[in-house]
């Protein structure tokens, strides 16, 4: 499939399954809930769930070198994957095993404490990112990433006044400053900016290239095609198509009748 | 386990940080709260409604500071997983972390507000006992149990979303019923067995035994069943984390 297939392998997910519950009538509030039991106990007593099959039979290796680009429409199961291999989920059954550092990115436009000002964030946002840093190269990390922001005066603003693209050049020029055995990136690039996307973008590709393996999920085919040698393609919660980029989002198109664009 | 209990520490320090550069008032008032609310209740019980009780203000202070503690906590922590919702689906970060920095902010809150008080409500009746440096570990048995209890009430929050209105409704009502401006011998002998399975009491009961009218035999007792009451909340805490983590994500 590809020239690394023979390395050594970073990621192995076996018979992975997710299931989530279904509830039909879910009730918002305890007080709901309180009358839901008053008017049918036996319901509230013995009633369970349906269950919602979200990850299907899974099977999935990634190994040292590979950049692996997940594609598929909303609801395919692209965001639980990788939560589960971030170790955000538990499997409902199924195995995954990783050697080295997993860090996962989900959303970019992220503040931890509103109040406090957008240096002060970082700060703190390293922390959760990076916890093993030692302090000096911390700080050298955070002041680089606060450069290349170019928020100039704001840093020193609360993040709650910051608009969504000032909120994701912040996270995101923090988030891009450190490689990682495996990096997982999901849709990083939303809320950014087309000129800060451009400069962004390099730094990500330096990232990406500085880390293990990758794994990088996006709605745009020309991304994927762009950051990666391989792509899976998800549908209805199970891998459709494992190959070359160009191969998986050809499928990706004809599975979902989408024209390429010129 | 380090690793989150520094990342705790520091989530801790900087959420001080947020709070007092917000208020006017900034730390004056977090320590003013206990002692307005300590003040008020002290005049109001010992010479408006004139209670009888021993070393009244001691007796006050040792039980109302605590209950202060565990309420503003609950208080706190419960919507603490539903407002981090974009932060918790942003990155992986332990959602305990969240609930354990209001927990250990609101602990700093408590220590300072009753050394503050400790001091010259103390100097009223004589020196300490030495039985004061066990109140380290009712205390210790006070802030797991109060974690424990967040940690089920903050993912009941994300899942049912008037949890805390429900929590500020209980706590409120429970106030009046809770041994902490009168004593547990006040209530009719019929209904004391009911302050066996009210678990804020259990710690403020071990706590204050170490400053009031200390008795060996009555703390040990008092340990006893706050040591059963943190058992039952970890083991409690342990159940709602397993069954809600995947749908935490989903619901919050």
């Amino acid at each position: 499939m590809n020239s690394t297939s023979e390395s050594k392998s970073i990621l192995e997910i076996s018979d992975l399954n997710i299931f989530f519950d279904l509830d039909y009538h879910y009730a918002i509030s305890l007080r709901e809930k309180f009358i839901q039991a008053v008017q049918n106990p036996i319901d509230f007593l013995f009633s369970s769930p349906d269950k919602l099959h979200v990850l299907k039979d899974i099977n999935l290796k990634v190994n040292k070198g590979e950049r692996v680009g997940i594609i598929g429409v909303n609801g395919s199961g692209k965001t639980t994957l990788c939560r589960c291999i971030a170790g955000m989920y538990s499997p409902t059954s199924g195995i995954i095993r990783a050697s080295g550092d997993i860090r996962a990115i989900f959303d970019t436009a992220v503040g931890i404490l509103p109040d406090l000002t957008g240096r002060e964030n970082a700060i703190l946002l390293s922390r959760f990112l990076f916890p093993n840093l030692e302090s000096a190269h911390r700080e050298e990390i955070i002041e680089d990433a606060l450069e290349f922001t170019e928020l100039g005066h704001f840093l020193d603003t609360p993040f709650r006044t910051y608009s969504k693209g000032m909120q994701t050049r912040l996270s995101l020029s923090l988030i891009s400053s450190l490689a990682t055995d495996l990096l997982i990136l999901d849709e990083v690039y939303d809320g950014a900016d087309e000129f800060f996307q451009k400069k962004i973008s390099k730094r990500v590709q330096k990232m990406i290239d500085q880390s293990g393996s990758v794994i990088f999920v996006s709605h745009g085919p020309d991304q994927i095609l762009q950051a990666c040698n391989r792509a899976v393609l998800l549908s209805e919660g199970r891998i459709v198509t494992d190959g070359t980029p160009e191969e998986v989002i050809s499928n990706y198109r004809e599975l979902h009748s989408v024209r390429p664009t010129a | 386990m380090i690793k989150d209990l520094s990342t705790t520490l520091i989530l801790a320090q900087s959420q001080l940080k947020e709070r007092y550069r917000n208020t006017a008032a900034g730390l004056a008032w977090v320590i003013l709260n206990p002692v307005i609310m300590f003040g008020v209740q002290a005049i109001a019980f010992k010479h408006i409604l004139k209670l009888d009780i021993d070393n009244y203000y001691l007796y006050l202070l040792t039980g109302l500071t605590p209950w202060i503690f565990i309420i503003m906590t609950l208080q706190m922590a419960t919507p603490v997983l539903q407002t981090s919702g974009p932060i918790l689906k942003a990155f992986k970060l332990n959602p305990i972390i969240l609930i354990l920095s209001k927990v250990l902010d609101n602990l700093l809150n408590f220590i300072i507000a009753f050394s503050l008080l400790y001091i010259p409500v103390q100097s009223l009746y004589g020196a300490p006992s030495w039985s004061v440096l066990l109140s380290i570990i009712p205390l210790i048995l006070m802030v797991i149990g109060t974690s424990a209890m967040c940690t089920s009430l903050a993912l009941t929050q994300v899942f049912y979303r008037d949890t805390n209105y429900v929590v500020t409704f209980a706590t409120g009502v429970l106030f009046f019923i809770t041994p902490v401006y009168f004593t547990a011998e006040m209530i009719l002998p019929n209904y004391t067995w009911i302050l066996n399975f009210h678990l804020p009491y259990l710690y403020i009961d071990a706590f204050r035994s170490c400053f009031y009218k200390f008795e060996l035999n009555y703390f040990l007792i008092a340990l006893g069943k706050s040591i059963l009451a943190t058992i039952f909340l970890l083991l409690n805490a342990r159940w709602s984390w397993n069954r809600n983590k995947n749908e935490l994500y989903i619901r919050i």
